[in-house]
């Protein structure tokens, strides 16, 4: 499959990074030569320097044979008239980033497939992350009987030296299985003689009414926040706020620029805007940090998200949040003090992939910190798995199987549970088990 | 600046004033009153010199400042209200030079305070002249003069500023003169649809007129000296509602032709008239009793009529309970929307200092919280937050030094002027009312007021009607400094 990927900013190099592991053609059109340079040395994909929304720039990266466009540069401008170039010449599928909301619905209205904000993504999975205690991640799956969780592991916590075989014994009937376990930014996928450690980010599979099971032995809570505060006034942290506060979540936002403040204080009624320093010490314990459900870092800083998480979690905060605008500190940095992290690249990458995967898989989303992808696959009538146990199918190490839907039901395989033909099977893969993943359904 | 570039404004609004008494010598021609057409006629010539010579004598001005629109329109309305007491004075309805300006101011500033103790033995001229007055003091003369004549030049949307109520002018379309032709549309529109459904119920053309004149302005002066009381039922509604149609926006009603939605959006509407069904809640229980209908009619006439400071009575409120008594002084305070015909404060206003003290109290829990004052969800920029504050404050201060300097006239008087007169009586003026409780109440009038009381009032209807500024930068020592 060929795809062009226009702007390689934060969004577009992750992407072409992401498909170009999976081994599809990628050509990036990036206007900056120095960015074009970074990525051109880094990844295995054509990269041509000009400005994206010039159709002869367009030509020349080959558009005519692509399948999907993914116009992804900072400028709305130029993704529409990349889009606008691409309808002409008849792409089957085009994905633009769009940050106006005023312009998403006419961008739609001109043909293309999805039109995403990261921002506005970023901050639906915040508001996901924030309506679970201390998890880094919730994803549903199977119409919703399915989660897959994300959690680090505590100092203190029991599970602590254990291995998941030992951790199966302990608990009778499971009907959860941890599916990958990321430490120290890698990501290896879960077997029985896999041994935890502290500082350990688990993701495990379980079926969507039994959560209390894995959430005790994470030592997590499932009490959604009534108090929250946002560190930073940017456009993410903004969005957030809004989504808060019409949840009618109790939200605070500390900002240091005087005129932010106000214009968010105008745009937002229902949001406490609070100007000073959002790491300091003595206005976050004015504002009540100590009692907050949750803290939210998100300032355009990274250095400052770190710091403020540090803060709020040494006065007693609940639940903290960071954004890493850097996706390999979003990956480094989880545990400790943060609960979890979040970036607006990584989740508006995610909700591309979801979009570009459609089809035989159903759904993908990326972990962030890992360069492993949740999928969900439907098992077609010439799978070559029908029939066959999990044992029998001797999957690589890289790809995991840890849920199955069945006609309405859902529960976690164990190694003799049969495929059925009509299965959606809910994987755990490392970039390489994609394809593997793939050729499952047939 | 210069003085001269003030008297040229003046002067155009002084001739404007004299042209529009011709329209009473015509009402006076159709009556047959011979004498009276002539008298007028000559009042009107006599104006329209003055301003011509004052128009002509002194130069243009090219473009006006803030301050020097500010300073023109106080010394316009000021000189307006000097000579537009002329045709009582030459009809010789009213004698007295002090009651005959005091008559004027209460008609211009649509104050509807009245030294005459039964209209309807006035000249049918006088009477319309009456009502005219305050027709044109509702929506303001030089608004009026932007729509008809270009007769100020540039600096005529300086001035309508100065002259239009509320704190934030609405512009409907991009040229004000263009604005200001609409505003008049409507308010002519207005004006003949309640003449025309008063004159279907019981009263005569003429009255009809004169009292659609008087409640689209918000003024309350009436042909009759028992005011609506001496109407029908029907009327009477009627004048309610046309009440609560002065007492809003005209830009809103405008926009609202198009879109009736726009009116339910209104947040300062909607405040406007909850506060009106809840004062007329409470004036319904305080006055149980006897027919229930007429018991609630008058509840609502009167809060409707002292709110939109129109100040016309059917039921005589001297004769309640004091805390009623106590509750219609102050409404006195409260005023129509920003951009209506109504005087004193307005709900905008009120909302916005009741928001604003809102803020102040958060700012405790957060003390570096930052809060935006809102009327609605619109929020409300913080200069003028802190100019409604400033204009909070300089009413209540003309409310105090006029009580406290009409307490000490009104102890020369005889009858002596009671403290509740006093009170009444200076907010009623202030706030452009009309009637006030007591020696004021409903059914009486101001003759019992000293002369130099009398003067006094009628400048706070001015500072009132102007809402402060436009005569307060008057006595300002850096206007006049060149």
């Amino acid at each position: 499959m060929r795809i062009i990927i226009v702007g390689a900013g934060a969004v577009g190099s992750y992407l072409a990074e992401r498909f170009s592991l999976e081994g599809q053609d990628v050509v990036v059109i990036e206007s900056d030569p120095e960015q074009a340079a970074r990525v051109m040395a880094e990844l295995d994909c054509m990269v041509i320097t000009g400005n994206g929304a010039s159709a002869s720039t367009l030509e020349q990266a080959g558009l005519g044979e692509a399948d999907l466009l993914v116009a992804v540069s900072s400028s709305d401008a130029v993704n529409v008239l990349a889009c606008n170039a691409a309808t002409k010449l008849g792409i089957p599928r085009k994905v633009a980033r769009v940050e106006d909301p005023e312009l998403k619905a006419e961008v739609e209205a001109l043909g293309v497939d999805l039109v995403i904000d990261p921002g506005e993504a970023a901050a639906r999975d915040l508001l996901v992350l924030v309506s679970t205690g201390r998890v880094s991640e919730l994803v549903e799956f199977g119409e919703g009987k399915l989660v897959l969780l994300g959690a680090y592991v505590d100092a203190g916590s029991s599970v602590v030296g254990t291995t998941l075989a030992e951790l199966r014994d302990e608990v009778e009937g499971w009907d959860w299985l941890v599916v990958a376990v990321v430490r120290h930014g890698k990501t290896m996928i879960a077997r029985g003689s896999t041994q935890l450690e502290m500082g350990d980010h688990v993701l495990l599979i379980t079926r969507a009414d039994r959560t209390k099971g894995p959430y005790e032995l994470l030592g997590l809570t499932d009490r959604p926040a009534e108090k929250v505060i946002i560190l930073g006034g940017t456009r993410l942290a903004r969005m957030t706020a809004e989504l808060l506060a019409e949840r009618r979540v109790a939200t605070t936002l500390i900002e240091s620029n005087p005129a932010r403040c106000r214009a968010i204080a105008e745009a937002l009624p229902d949001v406490v805007v609070v100007c000073g320093d959002p790491a300091d010490p003595k206005m976050l314990q004015s504002e009540g940090i100590g009692n907050a459900d949750a803290v939210l870092a998100l300032t355009g800083w990274d250095g400052n998200n770190l710091l403020g998480c540090h803060v709020a979690r040494a006065l007693g905060a609940g639940e903290v949040i960071a954004r890493f605008t850097n996706t390999e500190l979003a990956g480094l940095l989880g545990g400790g003090s943060i609960d979890a992290t979040v970036s607006s690249r990584l989740s508006a990458a995610n909700e591309i992939l979801r979009f570009v995967r459609r089809g035989k898989i159903h759904s993908a989303v990326t972990i962030p910190g890992s360069e492993a992808e949740a999928l969900e696959l439907e098992v077609g009538p010439r799978s070559p798995a029908i029939g066959k146990t999990l044992a029998d199918l001797k999957l690589p190490r890289t790809l995991i199987i840890g849920g199955i839907q069945r006609a309405g039901d859902a529960f976690v395989p164990h190694g003799n549970t049969e495929i059925r033909e009509g299965d959606h099977l809910i994987a755990v893969a490392l970039p390489a088990g994609i394809p593997v993943a793939e050729k499952l359904s047939g | 600046m210069s003085w001269r570039h003030l008297l040229h404004v003046v002067g155009a609004v002084v001739a404007a004033v004299g042209v529009s008494m011709l329209s009473a010598a015509l009402v006076s021609v159709v009556y047959r009153e011979w004498s009276d057409v002539a008298m007028i006629t000559l009042a009107a010539a006599a104006t329209v010199a003055i301003g011509l010579a004052m128009w002509r004598g002194f130069d243009r001005p090219g473009e006006l400042t803030t301050r020097e629109g500010f300073a023109a329109v106080g010394l316009a309305w000021t000189a307006m209200c000097l000579v537009g007491a002329l045709p009582y004075l030459f009809t010789g309805s009213i004698t007295n030079i002090t009651n005959a300006v005091f008559e004027t101011s209460a008609g211009f500033t649509t104050t509807g305070a009245s030294v005459v103790p039964d209209p309807a033995l006035l000249p049918h001229g006088i009477q319309f002249w009456r009502s005219l007055t305050q027709w044109i003091g509702g929506m303001g003369i030089i608004v009026l003069s932007v729509a008809i004549l270009p007769l100020l030049g540039m600096g005529a949307v300086q001035l309508a500023r100065a002259e239009s109520p509320g704190p934030t002018p609405d512009r409907l379309t991009p040229r004000f003169s263009e604005t200001a032709k609409r505003l008049w549309l409507i308010y002519v529109a207005f004006t003949a649809i309640e003449a025309a459904l008063l004159w279907i119920g019981d009263m005569t053309l003429f009255e009809a007129l004169n009292h659609s004149l008087t409640t689209l302005s918000t003024g309350g002066y009436s042909t009759n000296a028992g005011s609506m009381g001496a109407f029908s039922a029907y009327s009477q509604w009627i004048v309610i509602v046309f009440m609560v149609i002065a007492g809003a926006s005209f830009s809103l009603h405008y926009r609202a032709v198009r879109n009736p939605r726009l009116y339910w959006k209104s947040a300062e509407l909607r405040l406007y008239l909850a506060i009106m069904v809840i004062a007329a809640t409470l004036i319904v229980i305080g006055t149980w009793g006897g027919g229930v209908l007429d018991v609630i009619r008058d509840a609502v006439f009167t809060t409707t009529s002292i709110i939109t400071t129109t100040g016309y009575g059917t039921a005589d409120f001297g004769l309640w309970a004091p805390a009623l008594e106590i509750m219609i002084v102050g409404m006195m305070f409260i005023g129509g929307m920003a951009g209506s015909t109504s005087g004193s404060v307005k709900v905008y206003r009120l909302d916005v200092l009741y928001e604003a003290s809102r803020s102040d109290v958060r700012r405790l829990i957060h003390p570096r919280g930052v809060f935006v004052t809102r009327v609605g969800k619109k929020a409300v920029p913080d200069t003028i937050v802190e100019a409604i504050q400033t204009f909070f404050l300089l009413y209540m201060f003309a409310f105090m030094t006029g009580t406290f300097l009409l307490a000490i006239i009104g102890s020369t008087g005889d009858p002596q002027l009671d403290m509740i007169t006093t009170v009444s009586a200076v907010a009623s003026s202030l706030g452009n009312v009309g009637p006030g409780l007591g020696l004021v109440g409903p059914t009486e009038n101001y003759l019992v007021v000293p002369a130099l009381g009398k003067w006094l009032l009628a400048a706070l209807m001015i500072v009132g009607r102007l809402e402060i500024l436009p005569i307060l930068i008057l006595f300002n020592p850096e206007l006049w400094r060149r």
